[in-house]
């Protein structure tokens, strides 16, 4: 008997616990606590944090997800180290960015799958090795582009943790703007 | 590397502090003591238990014998996990079905309870696919609360009796261990981590369309008050599949540092209550230098061989560039690095593809999932620390030609027994696990290095399920009957069976009077002991695990050298 009362007594303190928690961080924090979405007039472009799909030549592009940055779901491939799907899949991406890029990759990041697949940020030196494509398209110079990589990046914290990184949908939100005022004066 | 040493000493700085004072408040509020004078805390508290128990019928003084307290614990478990069983079985019948429309067939549910109530909370469901918002938001931490809470009481109970000589009422220590430690505590890390991002909110999804017009849809939900409690009670359950490796659960590198320490603060505050009913800080401290600096080494060798990268990448790639596969980008190679070695070590919970690392890290999970004594799951790993002080005791006694003691009580035939019963339990769960699934599902492939990493796969799914853990080799499709029960019993068994022999180890020792302390008495709290305590604990892992060690993760390592 004692044991199903004590049961009722965890679900109403459980109950208890998610309002309390939920209704002060909404007061406290309502941006963050809706997912911190970016809004243009009102309609939402997509979350500050969650990484979108981006194939177009003129943008950026994002690290590779095993499901397409499908927002609904998320994992990756979980390959082995030494695997040689690994090492296979790594010669074909590689081969890819090459082809498309024309370039030197600076980093590894930017053909590596990421642990979510909806990794929303590149690094600072991912995001450098894809101006040579996106200037080829001739909408904008690669001045303009690595000014804005620069305005974007967010640097180490303290020069010291983590990566100088960039977050993909604000940069090439910044760059769509771009291309709209340059055919405006044009 | 210097990133990697400063992370760890920001960590200890902030962690040990913090947890000096959360084991000083568990032993004041834990105590049992009677008449004692009131501090304004635990008067505050009193108030909102007083009627709890009253409802409830339970005298907090009336203290158990040992199999009143196994089953108390063990029959509320049932219950509420009957409970969590029909909540799950209906939950297409349920309210708040948010964006899932799932039926969900027997073995998994019995996976899934199996794994939650037992603190494991291993994941062979895909929770944004097969759970609706009820069951993931509210049934899920309903459970991770009552698993982490038997468990703090679980060690609670065994320390209390080695160390004050009596057991405790297991409902009362059940519902104190919410009040006071679980549900603050998380309350209070909810709401920071909702500041820093995390989204906190009872709305199912978001839609939008993105700007290459694809119609998207974000999952949310409470998430922030979700992950407190995963983090600050060891489950290391996630409401997404790729568990703290979602932008959602983990959107900064702070959060993840911050994630970091309140996975380490409850398993070490519990180190320093035992010093603390001891009345003999310095017994905590060396024990807490070794297993510490057990952790520091893990964390250290496993950031530099991902800060070193995969040679075979890097030479198709021809880059120099750390091991960047399965590692999210805000987090770092050096944050998951550390996050990754610390998986297998405390609550299960990760923030990269662990199978995508240099395979030292699995040897070390192996190592930490057998050994369970670093740090381990909520309360339980408290226990296993004192199996092995036990067990160094017990050694050092027969080297001497002593009646071997811990904490100044004799140890005796009986509490030998329960304590190989603990060290035992183990290993002989996970080689059944894997030598019966060799014989069902033995690998098919071709290749040498896949055979060996589906035995280390095999391995460490058994392991983490016997060592009440919940991280995993994720390459294994383990969503199948076969898993599921499988791993359901495993699990069943380790955390019961655990749980009992802990329970009646604590009763046999408060039934024992403290013999005075002489000058021949073998102190266990010298730096000697600390010595000799690590390498008993190393050995008595090694001696059984080192054949199976060798098959899978050994191999890979010495394979491509």
């Amino acid at each position: 008997m004692t044991s199903i009362k004590v049961s009722i007594i965890t679900i109403l303190l459980t109950i208890i616990y998610l309002l309390l928690s939920v209704s002060v961080s909404n007061l406290a924090f309502n941006y963050q606590s809706n997912g911190s979405l970016i809004k243009e007039n009102g309609t939402i472009l997509g979350s500050k944090l969650i990484g979108q799909e981006f194939s177009n030549n003129s943008y950026f592009h994002n690290r590779p997800s095993s499901n397409n940055y499908q927002n609904n779901i998320s994992g990756s491939s979980n390959l082995p180290y030494y695997s040689e799907e690994l090492q296979s899949l790594t010669k074909e991406r590689y081969e890819d960015f090459t082809s498309e890029n024309r370039t030197k990759l600076l980093d590894l990041n930017l053909i590596s799958e990421s642990a979510s697949g909806l990794d929303p940020h590149i690094t600072y030196k991912s995001a450098l090795s894809q101006i040579e494509r996106i200037s080829s398209t001739g909408l904008t110079t690669k001045d303009e582009i690595i000014n804005l990589i620069e305005k974007t990046s967010r640097p180490q914290i303290c020069g010291l943790f983590g990566n100088k990184i960039v977050n993909v949908l604000e940069l090439n939100l910044k760059l769509r703007d771009l291309y709209a005022t340059k055919s405006r004066t044009r | 590397m210097l990133e990697a040493f400063l992370f760890i000493i920001l960590l200890l700085t902030i962690t040990l502090p913090v947890s000096y004072l959360i084991g000083k408040y568990i032993s004041i509020h834990f105590d049992n003591e009677k008449n004692k004078r009131l501090s304004k805390i635990e008067l505050f508290f009193e108030k909102i238990e007083q009627p709890i128990f009253k409802v409830c019928n339970i005298d907090p003084d009336k203290q158990m014998s040992g199999k009143e307290y196994f089953l108390s614990l063990f029959l509320s478990n049932m219950v509420i996990s009957g409970i969590a069983f029909l909540c799950l079985y209906f939950q297409n019948v349920l309210p708040f079905k948010g964006n899932v429309n799932y039926q969900l067939e027997l073995p998994l549910i019995l996976h899934i309870l199996s794994s939650l109530i037992t603190n494991t909370c291993q994941t062979h469901h895909i929770p944004e696919l097969h759970l609706t918002h009820l069951s993931n938001y509210f049934i899920m931490p309903l459970l991770m609360f009552y698993s982490s809470a038997s468990g703090i009481a679980t060690g609670l109970a065994a320390m209390r009796g080695a160390v004050l000589s009596k057991l405790g009422n297991a409902y009362a220590d059940v519902i104190k261990s919410m009040t006071r430690i679980l549900m603050p505590f998380s309350l209070i890390t909810s709401i920071i981590f909702a500041g820093l991002g995390m989204p906190n909110t009872f709305k199912p999804s978001i839609e939008y369309t993105s700007l290459e017009n694809v119609k998207q849809k974000i999952i949310t939900g409470p998430i922030a008050a979700f992950e407190a409690i995963k983090l600050f009670g060891e489950n290391g359950l996630s409401c997404f599949n790729s568990n703290s490796a979602h932008p959602f659960e983990n959107p900064t590198y702070l959060t993840n540092f911050l994630e970091l320490v309140c996975i380490l603060i409850v398993p070490i505050a519990l180190i320093f209550t035992l010093g603390f009913w001891l009345k003999n800080l310095k017994q905590s401290i060396i024990i807490l230098c070794v297993l510490i600096s057990v952790l520091v080494f893990e964390f250290t060798t496993v950031s530099y061989f991902e800060l070193k990268g995969n040679p075979f990448i890097n030479k198709i790639t021809e880059q120099s560039s750390p091991n960047w596969i399965g590692k999210e980008t805000r987090l770092g190679i050096v944050g998951s690095s550390i996050f990754g070695a610390a998986v297998s070590n405390v609550s299960g919970s990760s923030n990269s593809s662990l199978d995508s690392f240099y395979p030292l890290v699995n040897l070390f999970g192996l190592f930490n999932l057998s050994n369970q004594s670093i740090f381990g799951v909520q309360g339980f790993g408290l226990v296993f620390t004192i199996n092995f002080i036990l067990y160094t005791a017990f050694f050092i006694g027969l080297m001497l030609g002593k009646t071997p003691e811990l904490f100044g009580k004799k140890i005796e035939k009986n509490e030998i027994i329960l304590s190989s019963i603990l060290l035992l339990l183990n290993p002989a769960l996970v080689f059944i696990g894997i030598i019966t699934t060799l014989i069902l599902y033995p690998d098919n492939s071709n290749n040498f290095y896949n055979h060996v990493h589906y035995f280390t796969r095999i391995f460490y799914e058994f392991a983490s399920g016997a060592a009440s853990n919940g991280s995993g080799l994720e390459g294994l499709s383990d969503n199948n009957t076969y898993w599921n029960l499988s791993l359901a019993i495993v699990m069943f068994i380790a955390r019961y069976g655990a749980m009992a022999a802990m329970i009646f180890l604590g009763y046999s020792f408060a039934n024992k009077s403290s013999l005075p302390l002489t000058v021949i008495t073998f102190r266990t709290d010298t730096i000697l002991f600390g010595f000799i305590f690590l390498f008993m604990s190393f050995i008595s892992t090694i001696l059984i695990y080192i054949p199976f060690l060798a098959l899978g993760p050994l191999i890979e390592i010495l394979m491509y050298r």
